[in-house]
């Protein structure tokens, strides 16, 4: 028996992988693979690098100043850090076009979750409604990955929300400004869940709070926006190492797979890419597994089929989180000073509970700490001089809530491919909001500042911001698990209903996205699917 | 860098420096502003030629005057030239030291604080206001440097 194959190393992709090795099966996992930059002097503070780096331009603003905002450049408070660009670098050949939605794609070992914020949010009962299996099922899961990466956090409030499951460690300390509004929130409490209903606590994070399979607890560098430099921070390239360390994975590097080969039984048999530098490479399989993410792995899906029949499938069904970030100045932290050793990610979470639980809205409490400012000062309303002055008095009472929504399968949100003579096909993504999105959204946000202000904070709204859709890169519903048939669905296990030795890994086949971040539920997801089969 | 620093670009930047963080900038300083200023990140925009040179032109004479030209330019040319540069600037100062220490909290109290806002706030409505006439003079000023230039380069066109 040839090992399985698996196409992409992000989290869905290394945690499959990993499942078929704890069972005991061979695994040959292909990826283009573009690697991190090795940290740079992994014991220092943020602060201190600007004193101790022989090149902290570079570092900061990278070689051609592209981690700078500018004013007048459309889009996000904030850039990609110089250091975490290869995240987002694209294989030559690779093209796409859209509509109404910015995709992220991503080519990196470890793939868009190089760069996530931490944050893991199981799914509950209501929200796994349209998926084929409960959360009993997916418990499992969910601790193993919990095992496996090591998650911090707590037990409380927002657990109404998150279902607790094994495997939790200890919370992370708390920087001194998430402190001040736990603490009013302790004393606002009732107001907020029975006015407002709002709940806050302590977000729950892959970031390890004691050493765990290898790993450090965090030391607070206040470095998680450049890329944890210890690892304290998970992210897939370390189940990628501990997968390498078994003798039966292979790993395949350097390789952009464009499609796969099926016979007339439809059995894939083979899979198909190039080398960076050209080279074509096909690689003989008899199961084959895409977590190569949602839209990549539509493309493959698509282009081989278009390669053997030459009809163009269009995929339906695309979703992605809505995010509106939420800028505030809490008025206890005025004139307080700021710790620089602190972690730089959001401690704290927001719930708002909706008639529909389903439509659950959930907020991800940032507090300012480390960063970059000069995207914020050229915001403010004041030359840049007052600017720098107001804003080292303010600096340490600024935060930030980044409000998702949920997203639904619609049939106008379509990935398809246009075809290029000679090359491989662009990919096509469609988009359109759902009617009724804004009233939602501008709902939830007025729900949002009033709970803030209830906690002391000011929430300009002039200064908000409604990301663009696709920027929170939780693609997902493209080729649905569904418990009924269907061609260009899944079953509860994962595999297609088009392709017998066929399995989709990845966000493709979420049904629905309720208002988290996926990227836990889809390793959990993986492992259960794994098992399910192969185990 | 294998340009070397023009005098007007080294000038400017310690001008700017001065105007922001309220000391001369460092050689570092001066090298990285050199080359933000001709990297593809900085020279990317388009906007109104002559009204960022009659900004410039103003801010280069000091950190009183680069005070004003800011001021007016967050209010009506939030995106030119002048801001590109002086948030390009920042973006140095706050990455090396010891510029970043220009940008990190300064903590007095909650009382001091709202003072320091209070009169941040005036000192920018004070900055505009005087900047209201002097930049339109400078905007005139320009125009005519503009149309001088216009006519010589005619000039220059015939006899050649």
């Amino acid at each position: 028996m040839r090992p399985i194959v698996v196409v992409g190393s992000g989290p869905s992709g290394v945690h499959f992988a990993r499942t078929l090795l704890d069972a005991g099966r061979r695994v040959k996992l292909i990826d283009v693979g573009y690697r991190r930059p090795q940290p740079v002097l992994p014991g220092r503070r943020l602060d201190q690098l600007k004193e101790d780096l022989p090149d902290p331009i570079s570092y900061f603003l990278g070689s051609d100043f592209d981690g700078i905002t500018f004013p007048g450049n459309e889009g996000e408070y904030y850039g990609v850090p110089p250091g975490k660009s290869f995240v987002f670098d694209e294989p030559v050949g690779f093209a796409f076009r859209e509509r109404g939605f910015a995709p992220l794609f991503s080519f990196a070992q470890g793939g868009l979750a190089e760069a996530w914020t931490g944050g893991v949010y199981p799914f509950n009962e209501a929200e796994l409604t349209d998926f084929p299996f409960s959360f009993a099922d997916i418990e499992p899961a969910y601790a193993e990955v919990a095992r496996r990466i090591g998650v911090s956090g707590e037990i409380d409030d927002l657990s109404r929300f998150m279902p607790p499951h094994d495997h939790i460690m200890g919370p992370l300390e708390l920087d001194r400004h998430s402190r001040v509004l736990l603490d009013r929130y302790a004393r606002v409490r009732r107001r907020l869940n029975e006015g407002l209903g709002c709940w806050i606590g302590r977000s729950r994070l892959a970031t390890l709070s004691r050493p765990h399979q290898g790993r450090g607890a965090c030391t607070y560098l206040g470095r998680c926006l450049w890329g944890c430099p210890i690892d304290a921070l998970y992210t897939p390239s370390s189940t990628l190492r501990e997968c390498l360390e078994n003798p039966d994975f292979e790993y395949v590097p350097d390789v952009y797979v464009t499609h796969f080969d099926y016979d007339a039984r439809r059995r894939i048999t083979a899979v198909n890419g190039r080398t960076g530098g050209g080279s074509p490479v096909r690689i003989e399989t008899d199961v084959l597994a895409l977590a190569a993410g949602a839209l990549n792995t539509a493309r493959i899906f698509l282009e081989s089929i278009f390669r053997e029949t030459g009809e163009i499938l269009r995929l339906p069904g695309l979703m992605d989180n809505q995010q509106v970030l939420v800028p505030f100045v809490n008025l206890d932290m005025i004139g307080i000073p700021f710790d620089p050793s602190s972690y730089q990610y959001h401690q704290l979470g927001l719930g708002l509970s909706v008639d529909d639980p389903r439509h659950y809205v959930h907020g991800q409490i940032t507090t300012l700490k480390t960063t970059m400012v000069h995207p914020i000062l050229q915001n403010l309303p004041l030359d840049l001089r007052a600017s720098r002055s107001a804003f080292r008095r303010i600096r340490s009472a600024l935060g930030l809530v980044n409000v998702n929504f949920h997203d639904t399968r619609r049939p106008t949100n379509v990935v398809t491919l246009a075809p290029r003579a000679g090359r491989e096909s662009e990919l096509v993504v469609e988009y359109e909001p759902a009617a009724g999105e804004r009233l939602h959204i501008d709902g939830a946000i007025r729900r949002v500042r009033a709970a803030l202000l209830k906690l002391h904070c000011i929430a300009p709204r002039s200064m908000m911001h409604v990301r663009p859709k696709g920027a929170s890169v939780h693609y997902s519903g493209l080729l649905p698990m569904t418990n009924g048939g269907g061609t260009c669905t899944a079953g509860p296990d994962g595999r297609s209903r088009d392709f017998d030795n066929l399995f989709f890994a990845d966000g493709a086949t979420f049904p629905f996205l309720p208002a988290k971040n996926i990227t836990f539920t889809l390793m959990a997801n993986a492992v259960r699917m794994a098992r399910l089969t192969f185990s | 860098m294998s340009e070397p620093i023009t005098a007007d670009v080294r000038a400017e930047c310690r001008t700017l420096t001065l105007y922001l963080a309220g000391f001369a900038a460092d050689e570092l300083v001066t090298l990285s502003y050199a080359r933000g200023l001709v990297s593809d990140a900085f020279t990317k925009a388009a906007g109104d030629a002559s009204l960022d040179r009659a900004l410039l032109s103003l801010a280069r004479r000091g950190p009183f005057a680069a005070g004003l030209a800011d001021a007016w330019a967050r209010c009506f040319a939030p995106a030119g030239q002048l801001r590109r540069r002086l948030v390009l600037l920042v973006a140095i100062l706050e990455s090396t030291a010891p510029g970043y220490i220009a940008f990190e909290p300064a903590a007095r109290g909650r009382f001091v604080a709202f003072v320091t806002l209070f009169t941040a706030g005036l000192g920018f409505v004070a900055r505009l206001v005087v900047a209201l006439p002097v930049v339109a003079i400078a905007r005139r000023l320009e125009s005519g440097r503009s149309h001088e230039r216009a006519t010589a380069e005619a000039g220059s066109g015939r006899t050649t």
